[in-house]
């Protein structure tokens, strides 16, 4: 049963006049108090085990879980940052590498160029020296020979001449002799 | 008047359900009312295991994400915030239920009984007293209520108004509630009294009892947190005296 301390109404009301138990909402009431207390305690109790724990734990995963996916997100972009970079190293090198060996292959070419040149100057120049040596020695040649055909052609007409008159061997030692002192 | 008021019976439109042979009264079986909405709500419709909220489960998360980290995280810290948050939430929606159930024709509004809005404070009281103990040990709490530095004169009027300080923040607890659910119940009433007391010139008023209404439903939100977060606020100093 209810109070009836509890009950008694410390607001006149018009709309509902004339009912004695009526509680007004100023009245203090160790019971409602209680009830209060021991309600929420219950529910807070109750929606803790069924409720808040689950729900909460739910949460911190799930932050968790964004956070560890923001975290990868970032890595990979990191990495793909990195990669990129590497990338475009590697192709500088290789730009920088092929225009090395492109510039020793012009130096190789310019130095083959003037080394076969000098080459084949050199050998026209051995070339022109045989040559002019062989030119040399045959004019010689033709020159003794020219030479001894004269000694002998003038052998054969002083001996003509002469008719005798010396031996041959006396007479080609005069004309050898004549011959040197040409 | 049904709505300002408690009751020893319970209105429906199908007449008065008697609560006297149970013990209760119209405000205490809306707390049980608010009590079975909650488990029902937070325990049974509220997708636990979607990893992505949707709907009603979404809009739970924003207010209950809102209680733990604006007010249990951001008063008490990480530690203590994240494991004080249940009790935060429970608080919270609480009273949010209690609020808006006496927006609901068939419910009236328990936090507009003063004797509710104490309860509510004694859980908080209790959390200040209880826990500070638990922190600080019996000596440490007693010592939150001596100020240091201060010539002992001056303590003999410094010591009971630090211990009164603590009962008066859970006196002010209720009573803000309290008077701010039963302001905006009686002014609803006073302004639906006009079309009774004018008749069709009273018509008008109306349109500000729906205005009022809306406003009560802001209130009823707003009056939550602000229960919640100087409960936060309370049990932070206590359990972290200053000195």
């Amino acid at each position: 049963m209810a109070d009836e301390t509890t009950y008694q109404g410390t607001i006149e009301v018009p709309a509902d006049h004339g009912h004695a138990e009526k509680p007004g909402p100023i009245d203090v009431s160790g019971k409602m108090m209680v009830l209060t207390y021991v309600t929420f305690a219950i529910t807070a109790i109750v929606l803790y085990k069924v409720a808040w724990k689950p729900i909460l734990n739910a949460l911190d995963k799930r932050e968790e879980t964004l956070r560890k996916a923001m975290e990868e997100a970032e890595k990979t972009r990191a990495e793909m940052a990195a990669i990129d970079q590497t990338r475009a190293r590697i192709i500088e090198e290789a730009d920088k590498r092929a225009r090395e060996i492109l510039e020793q292959a012009r130096v190789a070419a310019v130095e083959t160029a003037k080394s076969l040149e000098s080459k084949a100057r050199e050998e026209s120049q051995i070339l022109l020296e045989n040559a002019k040596r062989e030119i040399h020695a045959e004019q010689d040649r033709a020159m003794a020979n020219l030479r001894k055909e004269s000694a002998e052609l003038a052998i054969d007409i002083s001996r003509k001449l002469i008719k005798d008159n010396l031996d041959e061997s006396r007479s080609r030692k005069l004309a050898d002799s004549l011959i040197n002192g040409i | 008047m049904y709505k300002v008021a408690d009751h020893p019976y319970w209105k429906t439109p199908f007449g008065k359900v008697y609560l006297d042979n149970l013990n209760l009264t119209s405000h205490g079986l809306m707390l049980i009312f608010a009590s079975l909405f909650m488990i029902l709500i937070f325990g049974l419709l509220y997708r636990k295991k979607d990893p992505v909220p949707r709907g009603f489960t979404n809009l739970l998360e924003v207010l209950i994400l809102f209680v733990r980290d604006k007010i249990a995280i951001a008063n008490l810290g990480e530690h203590d915030g994240r494991k004080m948050a249940p009790l935060f939430l429970s608080l919270f929606f609480f009273i949010l239920f209690l609020n808006l159930m006496g927006l609901i024709p068939i419910f009236t509004s328990a936090t507009g009984n003063v004797n509710v809005t104490a309860g509510l404070a004694l859980v908080t009281l209790t959390v200040m007293i209880g826990g500070a103990i638990y922190k600080n040990g019996l000596m440490g709490f007693i010592h939150a209520f001596i100020p240091h530095g201060v010539p002992w004169p001056v303590m003999i009027l410094l010591i009971p108004i630090e211990i009164m300080g603590m009962f008066i923040k859970a006196f002010a607890l209720t009573m803000r509630l309290f008077a701010n659910m039963l302001a905006g119940s009686i002014v609803v009433y006073s302004i639906i009294g006009l079309v009774i007391v004018f008749g069709a010139a009273g018509a008008p008023s109306l349109l500000l009892g729906v205005a009022i209404y809306c406003l009560k439903v802001f209130v009823a939100f707003l009056q939550a947190f602000v229960f919640t977060l100087l409960s936060a606020l309370f049990i932070n100093q206590i359990h972290h005296p200053a000195h």
